[in-house]
């Protein structure tokens, strides 16, 4: 767990709006983590399999009737004091992204996926996620400024 | 932008009470694996104690009754499905002895009516419920299986009442033409080869040769 943690709070931080969501789904993700029981072909593919349940999970969230829908930023993270106003800055205009943009961008550039790989995990056509990323890029350079 | 992206979320952290919670909840689950099965188990079996309710509902509610008077009455309560349920009246304990309970509904009547084949007495069977479909489906079943037994007489309620108002004032000129009775245009099958509509009171009437007995037009009435 304390090697996927934080991965997976970041996955629940893109996705739901809510601190109770977020801890359901990273209980589930990792109840399932404990209960698979097939053997990973590498480091790699364990990753990519923790991320591909993590997005599910806050799917199948998302998609459930009694969810709530809007929380401000403050609710997600327990110290927002902490942050420094540059990076809430860039995390609220990157959870302002439509949400497969959210994703395909951190996937692409906090996780390092090229974007074939981006589109195996979410189960996309590749050229749909260049086209995802040339949009989310457009859109930050819009709301942040600079390149 | 991308490092201003990497820089953001390396300041997202899972936070130690998260770690500490879900720990402990897996360590639940690791300890009780079986509470999974237990619960699906219990739904399962809510499930089963639920439908075998509702089926015994079903199967032995009676929905209706055929009424056998010919010496002692008995009364069969009979199913939606044309099976007897229940049984009561005078001679109840004799009857149940002849193993009716849950019989089809004519061959209980077949069974009945054997063990009254010698006796002179007239045999009434009529059928009451509240379904007309399932009385309609009755009465024909015991107007056939009754087809080889003297003085025997099958009614739905309904039309054996309404007889027995209109007996007096209709009987006799409906005779006259030909023409059952009010209500009566039932059960006249099989009687009587060769005899008349036009006969002489009581032919296929159910008077039976003053045998009648208030005991209605319309009945359906064998003689051999």
């Amino acid at each position: 767990m304390e090697q996927y943690a934080d991965t997976v709070r970041r996955i629940c931080m893109l996705h739901l709006k809510n601190a109770a969501d977020s801890e359901d789904v990273f209980q589930d993700v990792f109840l399932k983590y404990a209960l698979h029981t097939a053997p990973f072909e590498s480091p790699e593919h364990e990753r990519a399999w923790l991320l591909r349940v993590a997005i599910n999970a806050c799917k199948d969230v998302r998609r459930s009737f009694f969810r709530s829908r809007t929380v401000p930023l403050d609710t997600l993270l327990d110290q927002p004091a902490a942050l420094p106003d540059a990076h809430r800055e860039v995390l609220e205009a990157v959870l302002a992204l439509p949400e497969k943009y959210r994703t395909a961008i951190y996937l692409h550039y906090y996780e390092g996926y090229a974007a074939p790989e981006i589109g195996k995990l979410l189960g996309r056509n590749v050229n749909t996620i260049y086209t995802w990323l040339t949009r989310a890029r457009q859109m930050l350079k819009e709301q942040l400024g600079g390149e | 932008m991308k490092h201003d992206i990497r820089q953001a979320f390396d300041a997202v952290h899972a936070e130690p009470a998260l770690k500490e919670q879900t720990l402990a909840f897996l360590a639940q689950r690791r300890a009780h694996p079986w509470r999974k099965w237990a619960v699906k188990a219990a739904l399962c079996a809510a499930a089963c104690a639920a439908l075998l309710g509702t089926g015994g509902w079903l199967w032995m509610t009676p929905t209706a009754a055929v009424q056998v008077e010919g010496g002692a009455a008995v009364e069969l309560g009979i199913n939606r499905f044309d099976r007897v349920v229940s049984v009561e009246g005078a001679d109840a304990e004799q009857v149940r002895a002849l193993g009716l309970w849950l019989m089809d509904c004519t061959e209980a009547v077949e069974r009945l009516l054997a063990g009254k084949q010698t006796s002179e007495q007239d045999t009434t069977l009529t059928v009451d419920g509240t379904d007309d479909t399932q009385c309609s489906r009755l009465l024909q079943g015991l107007e056939r299986c009754t087809d080889g037994y003297e003085n025997t007489y099958c009614y739905a309620a309904g039309e054996r009442h309404g007889h027995n108002r209109q007996q007096t004032s209709a009987a006799t000129s409906a005779q006259q033409d030909g023409n059952s009775p009010t209500g009566g245009q039932r059960h006249h099958a099989g009687q009587n080869s060769g005899a008349s509509s036009t006969d002489s009171p009581g032919n296929g009437y159910g008077h039976g040769n003053g045998q009648g007995n208030g005991q209605g037009n319309g009945g359906h009435h064998n003689r051999r």
